[in-house]
């Protein structure tokens, strides 16, 4: 019988691993363009549904699920582009870097508009991935996979990025993108890229945390906050930063849902996020740089 | 090879940036741009290679015009610039800058390109892992001509190389953009150290006020003729070809 | 009639910021009256038209009005990022639904805007610190967490049960909608007459506008750069607030559903699509939603795609606003945008008037005007300035020059407090100012301009004029003294043709000419000028360089100038200081300092070998 600590912190990596997916995504977009994607929960969602469906069409055999996952990061990174298109290059030489964020917005109100219509506000529940028939020291296997992609994605980013040239040339946009054009680089397709990838991430993540939680086509505004948080309080232009903000968040959350009154409670996470960016707005392990807004 | 700048303006916004009349670079000889601060030198670096587009003009190398082409690509076609700010990656490894300099354009294997530059600057083979920004502002200049010189360039342009360098450094450095020079490269040397500028070019064009006022060559590349166009004497420089206001 | 007209229209020729404040009030209250007899015409039109659910739907466009209003303040004028205002509406909804019982509808009403603005300034507190996405991102935070007390603290809000609110309304439905029409229209009229006479006619107004695009020149000029960031939130919230007065009474009803953040980006939208340019934005924008969403009512659930899909058509187009994107398809339409030609760019700048009086206050000459002492300026490693010494006296022109990274524009900014963290004193005129704000030195005499900006776009010349003038005279009240010198300097630097125009469309010659003009609206005695000839033609050069020497002739003032053009710095300047590396290397007469061996050195490189010519191509 696990005691209570190790329950509350069997749940602070649960949420935290949620919380740092989206933190990833957003993290990967704002690293290389300045811009963050205010449709990233849309966008997870989008994963979400896709799953439901492929399950409501197929029966969940091994080599549906790979093909799920194959399609869901195709779609993601398709939206990305297509977001990049929309948002990002029409607005390159303006003078007006809010248009960039409400362009996001705008396609998270398309998107939600049109999920909605489609789905409702309710809950829909899709297999995951991993059925709860695996366990593995107290988590279930919607929760493992839920865990496992983010560590994964850290874990395979940093590895891009040291052991690869495109993670190389990625880096050097991510740095300087003027040194980056002196090198021959064409910054506009690693921005594309940036923004597929941002999007795919989002996209696996919703489809994942669809099998924990269930999928809604209302994402609530307030879970891409927590995002953000988590984003901020890592760095927002640290991957693996996301990934320890992430479970910072959560277990502040859980730990703060358990013994704070439920007024205060919400208000802990906002306090935070006002305090880190006002004393340290590279969160812990970022850079500070000019935001595109 | 040569690059023909011809009739070229740089406009920010309704501002004029600098007014080219005529700069030409041909393969094997060192070029230098000479003037005072803001009389627009650095535009002028910056829309040969691309980063600031030009509103009048043509740039042309090699009968291709290459005015519209977008920096990256005039990076593969073999204009490479080192900017004032040197625009390093800090936070990769010497090593990994000077590759991504290669990966654009050149024949050789990379590998023996590096060993070259280490050649060149022999600083940079003991720091091959550090961070670049970690190395001191001599080293950080010789890196980014370094990664420059790694896409084997046909055209290269220098915004201020010395700026901030101690003299012995400066003086390695110029003996390596000799060399460079020699092996057939065409350099475009953007300079406010008149001195070196003196030594290592065959043609001078001084600049003031966003525009081309002076070109000095063969007898008339002396020092008293350009501290005469710096200091804003009146009287014309003689045997100097002056250039329409 | 003409007297009407004058009324109506400024009498100032350097806009409404110097005209009489009686003149002022009085064309203030014309337009509200005139307001709102429009607006009761609008409304008697709607309920004679569409009923009592036009009156219901005129009042949601009046509340969306005042919120976008509000924003528009902030982001529009104010140029901040901000997405609270569906936790500031919330505010003032449940401050009235809360105290109304108590203290009755219209004290309750004062009460709910007074906190709204209470709250803005609070929210607007992290913007002194924070921009662009981490500013967006802690007004977000607000929202949320004031969406949470709404659900949570229910004994306040009742949370979920939700508030009812019934303020003494009539209960039957016409009666009760015409009234709330009427506050409609009352409040929308205030909010649209107060916006435009906030942010068109006061210091304030004009300090939002150059804060928008050039908070440096705001500083520069004596404008209370933090503290009108925090009243363009204040009043923000004030105006929300208000929208949340109205909210509550028409829906008697509060659920803590409606003030999440989706309001917020709803208002964000109503804000694109009217654009910022103009208040009037703050109508167009709601008017188009709400008519939109009501003549397609079957469409209702498609609302947020067509938000969605209108915005991103004005993003991908590049324009800025719904006004913006048909203004481009009109220009396309009628062939081809072509790039407007600047204006003044084709006209020989006139002379200078050779007879202007000297000023009964000018400065006696020779007077210590600046003194510096050991100023020095560290960054890291790196010594921008180090241990400079120099004394400006009334009446001369002195040039710092020096090649490039020698510290004149960094001691520029510590002079003139853009950079307050440098070690040695600065006294003017005998006060010591080495912590001062740039703004209070402005009122110690001192002004300055800037290298590459010139100009603050959006504000016409004339309103620079009347910046420099305000900033200057912030602890004095209007005297008509202020327009009699705004006049010479005018005629000094030949800007007459051009006080009604927006200085973003003005040649560049023009631009530096305002910039110098606002520098000079303030009577300093002090003018620090910052590279004033870069980017001039030579005729444009020697007006610039007579209008100077007569402001000296006439004021007495003292002048620093920093330049590179040494030809410009020949005619000008009676003694030269030149930098190099963070020092000074040499003081002195022009002709003196301009033939010294060091400075010719500095400039050009170090002289090697020998001093005969060097030949060319001798390389190692």
């Amino acid at each position: 019988m696990p005691g209570l600590y190790e329950s509350l912190v069997t749940q602070s990596v649960v949420l935290g691993a949620q919380y740092a997916l989206v933190a990833i995504g957003i993290v990967v977009l704002f690293r290389h363009t300045g811009i963050a994607n205010f449709a990233q929960g849309e966008i997870l969602a989008l994963g979400g549904l896709a799953a439901l469906e492929v399950q409501r069409a197929f029966a969940m055999s091994i080599g549906v699920q790979v093909a799920l996952v194959v399609g869901v990061s195709l779609l993601g990174g398709a939206i990305g582009a297509v977001m990049y298109a929309v948002c990002h290059a029409p607005l390159r030489r303006a003078q007006d870097d809010l248009l960039v964020v409400v362009g996001t917005l705008a396609v998270a109100l398309l998107l939600g508009n049109a999920f909605r219509f489609q789905y409702g506000s309710e809950t829909h529940s899709v297999a995951p991935l991993l059925t709860d028939a695996v366990r593995f020291r107290g988590f279930a296997g919607p929760e493992i996979a839920v865990i496992a992609l983010p560590v994964m994605l850290v874990v395979g980013w940093l590895a891009l990025q040291r052991y690869t040239r495109a993670g190389r040339r990625l880096t050097a946009v991510a740095q300087n993108p003027v040194g980056a054009t002196l090198c021959g680089i064409d910054v506009r397709v690693w921005f594309v890229v940036a923004w597929a990838v941002s999007s795919l991430v989002g996209a696996l993540a919703g489809m994942l945390v669809g099998g924990l939680i269930g999928v809604r086509a209302t994402v609530p505004l307030g879970y891409l906050i927590k995002g953000f948080i988590a984003a901020v309080f890592g760095g927002l232009t640290s991957v693996g930063g996301a990934l320890v903000g992430g479970i910072a968040l959560g277990a502040v959350d859980v730990f703060g849902g358990y013994y704070l009154p439920t007024a205060v409670r919400d208000i802990v996470g906002f306090a935070l996020l006002i305090s880190v960016l006002l004393m340290r707005p590279q969160g812990m392990f970022g850079r500070l740089t000019e935001s595109r807004l | 090879m040569k690059l023909v700048i011809q009739d070229v303006e740089v406009h920010y916004g309704q501002a004029l940036g600098v007014s080219i009349d005529t700069v030409e670079v041909a393969a094997g000889e060192i070029v230098g741009v000479l003037g005072p601060n803001g009389a627009g030198k650095s535009t002028l670096a910056n829309c040969v290679s691309g980063i600031l587009p030009i509103s009048a003009g043509s740039i042309i190398l090699d009968e291709r015009d290459i005015s519209r082409v977008r920096a990256h690509k005039r990076v593969r076609a073999g204009v490479v610039q080192v900017a004032q700010g040197r625009e390093l990656f800090n936070d990769l490894t010497v090593a990994e800058n000077l590759e991504l300099g290669g990966l654009p354009r050149g024949e050789e294997p990379i590998e023996s390109r590096m060993a070259r530059c280490v050649d060149y600057f022999p600083a940079l083979g003991s720091r091959m892992k550090q961070p670049a920004g970690s190395l001191s502002g001599g080293e950080q200049q010789m890196l980014a001509i370094g990664r420059a010189l790694m896409s084997e360039p046909l055209i290269l342009i220098l915004d201020e190389p010395s700026t901030g360098l101690a003299p012995a450094i400066v003086e390695h450095m110029y003996g390596v953009l000799t060399a460079v020079r020699d092996r057939g490269v065409g350099i475009l040397l953007i300079e406010q150290n008149a001195d070196w500028a003196l030594e290592v070019s065959q043609v001078i064009h001084v600049f003031e006020s966003q525009h081309q006022v002076t070109t000095l060559r063969g007898d008339t590349l002396t020092r008293a003729a350009l501290e005469r166009a710096y200091m804003g004497h009146d009287d014309p420089v003689e045997g100097a070809t002056p250039s329409a206001p | 009639m003409t007297r009407f007209r004058s009324y109506l229209t400024r009498a100032s020729a350097f806009g409404p910021l110097l005209d009489r404040p009686r003149m002022r009030a009085r064309r203030l209250f014309l337009w509200w009256v005139l307001g709102q007899v429009i607006g009761f015409v609008l409304l008697t039109a709607v309920e004679a038209r569409w009923g009592s659910y036009g009156l219901s739907v005129f009042t949601k466009g009046a509340i969306l009005i005042l919120n976008v209003a509000g924003l528009g303040i902030v982001i529009g004028a104010a140029g901040q990022v901000s997405l609270a205002s569906a936790g500031l509406f919330g505010v003032g909804a449940y401050t009235f639904g809360i105290v109304e019982p108590s203290t009755g509808p219209v004290l309750g009403a004062a009460i709910a805007i007074a906190a709204g603005f209470l709250v803005g300034v609070i929210v607007g507190l992290p913007a002194i610190r924070l921009s662009g996405l981490y500013l967006a991102l802690a007004t977000l935070a607000f929202v949320e967490a004031a969406y949470q007390v709404w659900w949570n603290a229910t004994s306040l809000t009742g949370g979920s049960s939700g508030l009812i609110v019934s303020a003494g309304l009539p209960t039957n439905i016409e009666d009760r909608g015409r009234v709330l029409g009427q506050l409609g229209v009352l409040g929308v009229g205030t909010a649209i007459v107060l916006y435009r006479y906030v942010v068109g006619q006061t210091t304030t107004g004009l300090s939002w506008r150059v804060l928008r695009h050039r908070p440096a020149v705001g500083a520069s000029s004596g404008m209370r750069v933090g503290r009108d960031r925090l009243l363009a939130f204040g009043v923000a919230g004030a105006y929300s607030g208000a929208a949340g007065v109205l909210f509550a009474l028409q829906a008697g009803f509060l659920d803590p559903s409606v003030f999440d953040i989706s309001k917020s980006v709803e208002h964000l939208v109503a804000l694109i699509v009217g654009g910022t340019a103009s208040v009037f934005g703050a109508v167009i924008g709601p008017a188009v939603l709400i008519y939109s969403l009501e003549a397609f009512k079957g469409l209702a659930e498609y609302r947020e795609f067509w938000y969605g899909g209108l915005i991103l058509l004005i993003v991908v187009s590049g324009r800025g606003s719904l006004a913006g994107l048909l203004g481009r398809l009109v220009s396309i339409v009628l062939r081809g945008d072509r790039r407007t030609q600047a204006i003044g760019a084709d006209r020989t700048p006139e002379s200078v008037d050779a007879s202007i009086e000297p000023r009964a206050t000018a400065i006696e000459p020779g007077r210590v005007l600046l003194e510096v002492q050991d100023v020095a300026r560290h960054y890291g490693g790196v010594k921008a300035v180090d241990g400079v010494s120099l004394t400006i006296l009334s009446g001369e022109t002195v040039g710092i020059i020096g090649p490039n990274g020698a510290g004149k524009t960094s001691l520029l900014n510590i002079l003139s407090g853009l950079d307050r963290e440098a070690a040695g004193s600065c006294a003017i005129e005998g006060v010591r100012v080495d912590h001062l704000p740039a703004a209070r030195r402005v009122q110690l005499g001192l002004s300055r301009t800037f290298q590459n900006v010139a100009a603050v776009e959006g504000l016409t010349t004339g309103e620079h004029l009347a910046l420099g003038a305000r900033g200057a005279a912030a602890s004095m009240s209007y005297d008509g003294r202020e327009e009699e010198w705004l006049s010479v300097v005018t005629d000094l630097f030949g800007l007459r043709p051009y006080l009604d125009v927006d200085t973003a469309s003005l040649a560049y010659g023009l631009k530096k000419r305002a910039d110098i003009g606002r520098a000079l609206a303030a009577q300093p005695r002090l003018l620090l000028l910052d590279e004033p000839a870069a980017g001039l033609g030579s005729a444009e050069m020697d007006v610039l360089a007579e209008a100077l020497v007569r402001v000296r002739e006439v004021t007495g003032a003292g002048i620093v100038l920093i330049e590179h053009n040494m030809r410009f710095v020949r005619r000008m300047c009676d003694r030269l200081i030149v930098m190099v590396a963070g020092s000074v290397v040499v003081e002195g007469q022009p002709d003196v300092v301009l033939a010294d061996e060091r400075v010719i050195a500095a400039y050009l490189g170090s002289q090697r070998a020998t001093t005969e010519d060097l030949a060319i191509g001798k390389g190692p």
